[in-house]
């Protein structure tokens, strides 16, 4: 667990291109059993992952990738365009049965204040914000630049729960990508 | 009365059947589904009735795990379960109430509030994953045809739910494997 500042030197992403939210970010959920991220891309073991859990208070967990673990995909929610990866938490676990959000080789330190957490993940001086929300079976995941809600949504994903909860979403978080946009 | 524990979490299970819904909507379902899979559509189903019991259990053991009186919860038919736990005074005993609804909680793997109602408890409900590649050339409920060459090729596109509206079966667009009787 991140009580703090957490400096995480820039690195390049594990693709050797330039870091981006598509190929930069994806889904880890933890169970009794398993750590599991869901990601766009291909990734080398032992892979830098930082785990936001965005269950107030926001935190921050340090992990690695173990190995390609392909029951870590889940059709309902990923399609056949993810892979899915073990994880293994460096110290501190997070709460087990949340989806959260994964950034992995984060090209900026993350900073927890005031239970939020932040990252300016694309270097343009203003920082990322982490959400979550539940939609009617499901859980949003949303990061965006400047200010949550009104500034630019960066990134999107939805995991399905297999039960009905209580709503909290906004139209903004649950919203589709235009077509041809980052979600 | 049984006391409140995780032996309840795998009673009044959900179901994946079709055969579960109420009709309309199962005849409905069942011919949007036929025709989908005419159409060389993959389609997955995960949920489709989850019992109002279930629901009043997950949803009474999460709250009270995070602090409800449980002398508050009013029972439910059919579901003899006693959530409040006694200690050996005879007196109630919050603390072990509250730790056996924390293991239902566990033993269901929830951490967000469950609902108590939904159109998934009515039957009128189906979470299902679907999928093609290339052209869909589907029939709509009139046996017209229509073919749908837009992306994405899953349950999000907007064209198959214009299809999917004329079985009756209606998209719920924030929650993308949810289809119901009236979208919610």
């Amino acid at each position: 667990m991140i009580a703090a500042a957490l400096a995480v030197g820039c690195e390049r992403s594990p693709r050797g291109g330039a870091w981006s939210f598509e190929h930069g970010v994806g889904v880890a959920i933890v169970d009794r059993e398993l750590a599991c991220l869901s990601i766009a891309a291909e990734l080398a073991p032992d892979s830098r992952v930082r785990v936001v859990s965005t269950m107030p208070p926001q935190d921050v967990f340090e992990a690695r990738t173990v190995s390609v673990e392909a029951s870590c995909v889940r059709s309902v929610d990923d399609g056949a365009a993810q892979r899915g990866y073990r994880l293994r938490f460096d110290s501190a676990s997070p709460p087990e049965d949340v989806p959260m959000i994964a950034v992995v080789d984060p090209p900026a330190p993350f900073n927890v204040r005031d239970g939020i957490v932040t990252a300016d993940l694309d270097g343009d001086r203003h920082d990322e914000l982490f959400r979550s929300c539940t939609s009617s079976e499901g859980v949003h995941l949303t990061i965006w630049s400047g200010a949550a809600l009104t500034g630019q949504r960066r990134w999107h994903a939805y995991r399905y729960l297999a039960y009905d909860v209580v709503a909290n979403c906004t139209p903004q978080e649950t919203a589709a990508a235009p077509a041809g946009r980052q979600p | 009365m049984e006391l409140s524990g995780p032996q309840w979490v795998s009673r009044f299970p959900t179901s994946a059947s079709v055969d579960d819904l109420i009709e309309p909507f199962r005849s409905n379902v069942a011919r949007f589904i036929k025709a989908l899979r005419d159409a060389h559509a993959s389609v997955a189903i995960a949920d489709t009735f989850r019992p109002p019991e279930r629901a009043y259990l997950m949803h009474f053991a999460f709250v009270i795990a995070r602090g409800l009186d449980p002398q508050t919860v009013s029972p439910m038919a059919g579901v003899d379960i006693q959530w409040v736990h006694v200690g050996p005074d005879g007196k109630p005993d919050l603390a072990a109430s509250k730790q056996a609804a924390a293991r239902m909680a566990q033993g269901y793997g929830i951490r967000f509030e469950p609902a108590l109602t939904s159109r998934h408890t009515e039957r009128n409900a189906i979470d299902m994953t679907i999928t093609w590649s290339g052209d869909l050339t589907i029939a709509r409920a009139d046996g017209t045809s229509t073919i749908i060459n837009s992306a994405p090729r899953t349950g999000d596109n907007t064209s198959l739910h214009a299809v999917g509206a004329t079985f009756g079966v209606i998209k719920l667009v924030r929650d993308p494997p949810h289809w119901s009787s009236d979208g919610h």
